[in-house]
């Protein structure tokens, strides 16, 4: 009994270690954070398909995480900082054309009041906000704060 | 109480502290008998809940690792789980997260109300709870992944459940997956697909953001997304969130055609609702499609919502954008032509560059994620168009137009009748077929990616008089005519292993077949395809052919298509011979295919050539 529990008292230690830490190595914190397709399985890809949901990336993980990313240099809450390290592209897109899904749950992330107002000023000000092609998450929401 | 005691020498624990262990083990120990007494006296451990609560298919969980169990008979015995964790439960002997109560939230909660349990221990579950809140569930949606194209074999699709919070954006729900843990990359395809049919991987939940799941099927993968909301209670949803808790770090092996990604969604939806009985709805294997319909027969569905692929999306800009402007956004997208020249170009107007520039922004994320752009080049050319695009203001949103559900496509299992004149000889004959799994082009698309095809052990019996003899048995067919579009020149290609009477002779022959070629859209759901073969087969003196095949398909308001395909073949000695086969289906009902069939095929004698006429019925 005490060794099937002491295993079980392991595991979950093994667990809380990687809950809450980045799973996502394809977060960047800058622009070009897509998942690339992989060459190699695109000629296995019929096969491969059959077997239904594979994923080497098998965590726990409730947040893709920042921890390799340049810190804001104001307070921001942690939801929308992973948020916009996981979603540069999409944010810069969608920013650009004044509207779309992640830029509405950026404003519900920052609190904002007038959806509307900010996203139409957040695209009027690109150039400050993606300041670079090497903007960074961090880059990106201190620009935003300071509009 | 001696064994704790012995357990205990291990920890540098202060002495007194130890001594107020024990005396609380031997305040709980009196309870956890009583607890037990009564568990046995109610046979707790036949309810439908606490086997849900184990994945115990009869009395042995399907889960496999130890971690899972606090019994050693755990995994085959229901009973000794329940009365082992009744015993740890009190007579645990570590105080923080990595106790029982916190460990196993679910179980507790439900032997709490059953066995009206007193004085639990007052462990604070510090990570557990912080989870929780974390999670901040508050309904959930069973999402389904459907194919992506050039890849019939993703038409099974993927299926997971995603937990919602009560922030409005759905993007910041959680995804609890399960897969297979293997690493593609370094394994090879073909024994990857053996192992995983056989069991040979362990398959794990996982718990990721809902953008990153999107990220990997509807951006990477260019798959459309399905989202059936479910009309489960926030009470029903925290008992699934709490079961999924005592699943992390958990393993169980995985088999790609039952105990597979789908299927282990279902533990879930009947842990939230255990008056469901979604997992008796598979008889031989679980395709996530099928899960769909198991909801849906189980009234768990309040809503649905259908997000598009990229490749969806890009679509939809062909359409919109003039002809004249899809070579401008191929060439922003890979910057071969510069931002300013067409945001300063007068002959254009503002509509127009907003779309313009709407597409190319889309095109270029494709080329990079399709490794058609080097980061580098991606990150400037994104920018630049990003940078240009802000300056337009706000354009239309874009018209997607919302495909069929997949909930209304033909169900996987099908059988058939037919009967069938020799047009030579006027002989008579039927045919008797069965095919578990799961789509032809001739089938009803809707609900399905046009141009798909994959079919495991189709097969057909011909009775003529009292004869029965195999009409043909097919391993494995699998087709992919994807046409060509503005933005997309994909190949198409086909591939067959199966014993069939197409060969110059009448006998029952093994042959293989690998084709490649291009396929052409016309009028809206419309397409041509031509495409050189190659085939092999293992009878006498002839090994191979070399062909060459055209079709064509026609579809009709969701009613009618005719598919007809021509293939000529060169064989290895020297001879050659032409079949035709026209078919035209008529489609009554979602899970009813009429069909009218001629075939032509060249024999060393008389030809043959076949009018028939087949009843499909799918379920």
């Amino acid at each position: 009994m005490k060794k099937v529990l002491t295993s079980a008292v392991t595991a979950i230690i093994l667990t809380t270690s990687s809950a809450f830490a980045a799973v996502n190595s394809q977060t960047g914190c800058g622009l070009g954070s897509q998942i690339i397709k992989d060459d190699s399985s695109a000629v296995l890809l019929a096969l491969q398909a059959t077997t239904n949901g594979t994923s080497g990336n098998q965590t726990f993980g409730i947040s893709s995480g920042t921890s390799g990313c340049k810190k804001t240099k104001l307070v921001m809450n942690d939801k929308a900082e992973e948020f916009v390290a996981s979603n540069m592209d999409q944010l810069s897109k969608e920013i650009a054309m004044g509207q779309g899904e992640a830029v509405e749950t950026l404003a519900e992330l920052l609190e904002v009041q007038d959806k509307a107002e900010f996203i139409a000023s957040l695209q009027k000000n690109y150039t400050k906000i993606y300041t670079s092609s090497n903007s960074s998450m961090a880059d990106v929401l201190d620009n935003v704060s300071q509009l | 109480m001696i064994f704790h005691l012995c357990s205990f020498k291990a920890y540098p624990i202060k002495k007194h502290f130890l001594f107020f262990l024990i005396f609380i083990n031997f305040l709980f120990a009196d309870n956890f008998q009583i607890y037990q007494k009564k568990a046995i006296g109610q046979e707790l451990w036949k309810d439908k809940y606490w086997k849900l609560l184990l994945h115990a298919n009869g009395n042995k969980s399907e889960i496999d690792s130890e971690n899972f169990f606090l019994s050693k008979n755990g995994k085959i015995s229901p009973k000794d789980e329940l009365l082992a964790t009744i015993k740890e439960l009190y007579n645990q002997d570590v105080l923080n997260d990595d106790a029982v109560i916190c460990r196993f939230p679910a179980r507790i909660k439900w032997l709490k109300e059953k066995l009206e349990l007193k004085d639990l221990p007052k462990t604070k579950c510090k990570k557990y709870t912080q989870w929780i809140k974390e999670m901040d569930a508050t309904t959930a949606s069973l999402i389904f992944s459907s194919a992506h194209i050039n890849s019939p074999a993703s038409m099974f699709g993927h299926t997971f459940i995603r937990i919602d919070s009560s922030y409005k954006s759905r993007l910041l729900s959680h995804a609890i997956n399960y897969a297979a843990s293997a690493n593609q990359d370094t394994e090879n395809g073909f024994i990857f697909a053996i192992k995983g049919l056989l069991g040979g991987y362990y398959g794990r939940y996982s718990l990721l953001p809902y953008y990153d799941k999107l990220k990997e099927y509807r951006d990477t993968e260019q798959r459309d997304i399905w989202e059936y909301n479910l009309n489960l209670s926030k009470n029903e949803v925290a008992r699934m969130v709490d079961h999924i808790w005592e699943l992390s770090e958990t393993y169980s092996n995985y088999y790609f055609f039952d105990e597979n990604c789908s299927y282990n969604m279902l533990w879930l939806l009947e842990v939230a609702r255990p008056s469901v009985n979604l997992r008796d709805y598979f008889i031989y294997q679980v395709s996530p499609p099928e899960t769909i319909f198991a909801i849906e027969k189980e009234h768990l569905v309040k809503d649905k919502t259908y997000r598009a692929s990229k490749r969806t999306t890009l679509l939809a800009y062909e359409k919109s954008l003039k002809d004249s402007h899809i070579k401008i956004v191929e060439g922003l997208s890979l910057g071969e032509i510069k931002s300013d020249e067409i945001l300063n170009n007068n002959r254009i107007d503002k509509k127009d560059k907003q779309l313009i520039f709407d597409a190319s922004l889309e095109l270029s994320e494709y080329n990079y994620i399709q490794r058609k752009l080097k980061k580098e080049n991606y990150l400037k050319i994104f920018h630049n168009l990003s940078k240009s695009r802000a300056l337009l203001g706000k354009g239309e949103k874009l018209k997607l137009k919302t495909p069929d559900n997949p909930d209304q496509g033909h169900r996987q299992l099908k059988i058939s009748v037919g009967s069938n004149v020799n047009t030579q000889n006027g002989n008579n004959y039927y045919t008797l077929g069965l095919r578990p799994t799961y789509h032809d082009i001739t089938n009803n698309d809707v609900g399905f990616l046009k141009g798909t095809q994959i079919e495991f052990f189709d097969s057909q019996i011909k009775v003529e008089d009292t004869n029965f003899k195999i009409d043909y048995f097919k391993l494995l067919t699998i087709s992919s005519i994807a046409p060509q579009t503005k933005f997309f020149n994909p190949l198409s290609w086909m591939t067959s292993w199966q014993f069939d009477r197409e060969g110059k002779d009448d006998k029952l022959d093994f042959n293989g077949r690998v084709s490649v070629g291009s396929a052409w859209k016309f009028m809206e759901d419309n397409y041509t395809y031509t495409m050189a073969d190659l085939f092999i087969y293992d009878k006498g003196d002839t090994h191979s052919s070399l062909g060459f095949t055209a079709g064509a398909v026609l579809y009709e308001g969701k009613k009618y298509k005719t598919n007809i395909e021509l293939t000529y073949k060169y064989f290895d000695n020297k001879e050659s011979q032409s079949l035709v086969h026209l078919t035209q289906s008529y489609f009554p009902k979602q899970n009813i295919d009429l069909k009218f069939k001629y075939k032509y095929i060249e024999k060393f004698y008389t030809d043959q050539s076949v009018i028939g006429l087949e009843f499909n019925y799918f379920f």
